[in-house]
């Protein structure tokens, strides 16, 4: 029951991700729900449940996409992985939970980058200091707020119990 | 050997695995994204998430205002189309002194959608729409808005479709310069903005100079609102200009879309 519940949850932040990033998104910098809840699967469950979600999710954002098939489900594959060698499935403390999602986030958002933006024409800095950076900040601070919520202590503390 | 594999323990390989062989199918992906199979498992895929997205895209409004603002930018769309091939049509014609037979695009027909999800993955650009093959919807169908171009229809199931916008790395549009009359194709620049290329350095273009599709990719009917230019930039170091435009659509805000049948596609009324 709590793995369809999670799975459930799951495809809710891939329907977000569709639907509210845009709306609630800044100067066209939009919030990255995906590596929210993938961090956080992965400091759960581990890096290989981190690996998994993330090549799940990634693939059905992949298909909704007109974009390359696979660059999302590598992307937020390797988001997994890195959240789980964080927490490395044994320890969810709200200090791990930031330094995953930072380096989530910045994983994603540089992958994203490399594979979608023109940067061998435009250069560097400017889509990273206006585009790249904000993004990585702005899903930082959501995923401090899902941090907060009352749901994510509930599953921290029953895996610490 | 042995004693060096005892050490090992499989269990800390076990992400590192994990993590090879999701990165070797997803590049394996990457390079088999139009296979037939690919595109299937989209499909199908895409099918399903719709059903989830539908009811995020209701916002309550009231149904009577937005039918009837529906309508208007429906009209507003169809005028500005004719407005901007009129004022090409009386270009054409003086400069060609009546020589040319010019050909009546104005029977397009706009077929309203809405849309219901975008920009699934960062720098991917892109709109799911609730239109698809069963109201008639096909590939490469032009995408358009009350204020000018927004892209093409590149994926279609039966109750929805994926539009590639303007912005977007892999798309460009054959588009030409109102006033120098000089055509050219429209690359993303990177964030909101547009670029054309392959427009000589010797060609006179003038800064607010209106930007529209020239036809010539078969994709996009002739004179729809592409943009405007609000910088050029000319270097003895290369062949052709840099042009900057602003586009005539904000991507940002865009929330209805019409979906352009030429006249040979027009659906049964």
């Amino acid at each position: 029951m709590i793995r369809f519940l999670t799975l459930l949850t799951g495809l809710l932040f891939v329907v977000l991700q569709i639907t509210l990033a845009s709306l609630i998104s800044v100067h066209s910098i939009r919030p990255d729900f995906i590596v929210i809840f993938i961090v956080t699967r992965a400091l759960i469950e581990g890096p290989t449940a981190g690996v998994v979600w993330g090549f799940g999710l990634g693939f059905l954002l992949d298909a909704v996409s007109s974009g390359l098939v696979g660059l999302g489900s590598m992307a937020y594959s390797v988001v997994g992985f890195l959240a789980g060698q964080v927490g490395n499935g044994k320890v969810v403390s709200r200090f791990h939970y930031v330094v995953a999602l930072i380096s989530g986030s910045v994983a994603a958002h540089v992958i994203f980058f490399y594979f979608t933006e023109p940067w061998k024409e435009i250069g560097l800095l400017e889509p990273m200091l206006f585009r790249v950076l904000p993004g990585i900040l702005l899903t930082g601070f959501l995923g401090i707020l899902w941090m907060l919520s009352p749901f994510l202590r509930f599953t921290a503390e029953r895996k610490r119990g | 050997m042995n004693g060096f594999l005892a050490r090992l323990n499989l269990e800390n390989l076990e992400p590192w695995i994990a993590l090879v062989v999701a990165v070797v199918i997803s590049l394996a992906l990457m390079g088999t994204s139009d296979t037939q199979g690919t595109e299937l498992a989209r499909l199908r895929t895409t099918e399903i998430l719709e059903v989830f997205a539908r009811p995020f895209s209701l916002i309550p409004t009231v149904m009577n205002l937005q039918a009837e603002n529906t309508r208007l930018r429906k009209d507003n769309t169809a005028l500005r189309i004719q407005i901007s091939q009129a004022r090409e049509a009386v270009q054409e014609n003086e400069r060609l002194r009546r020589l040319l037979d010019y050909k009546d695009s104005t029977g397009l027909f706009l077929q309203a959608g809405e849309i219901i999800g975008r920009n699934p993955l960062p720098g991917v650009h892109s709109l799911l729409i609730n239109v698809g093959s069963a109201a008639g919807i096909a590939k490469h169908m032009a995408v358009v808005n009350d204020r000018g171009l927004v892209g093409q229809v590149v994926r279609v199931n039966a109750g929805s479709a994926v539009v590639q916008i303007l912005m977007d790395r892999n798309m460009g549009s054959a588009v030409r310069l109102s006033g120098c009359r000089a055509d050219g194709i429209t690359v993303w620049g990177g964030g909101q903005r547009l670029m054309i290329d392959g427009i000589p350095n010797s060609v006179p273009v003038r800064l607010g100079e209106e930007v529209i599709t020239s036809g010539l990719d078969g994709v996009f009917p002739e004179g729809i609102p592409v943009g405007m230019v609000v910088r050029t930039e000319r270097s003895s170091e290369k062949l052709f200009q840099l042009i900057e435009v602003e586009p005539a659509v904000d991507f940002t805000a865009i929330e209805e879309i019409f979906i352009v049948w030429d006249t040979k596609r027009r659906p049964a009324p």
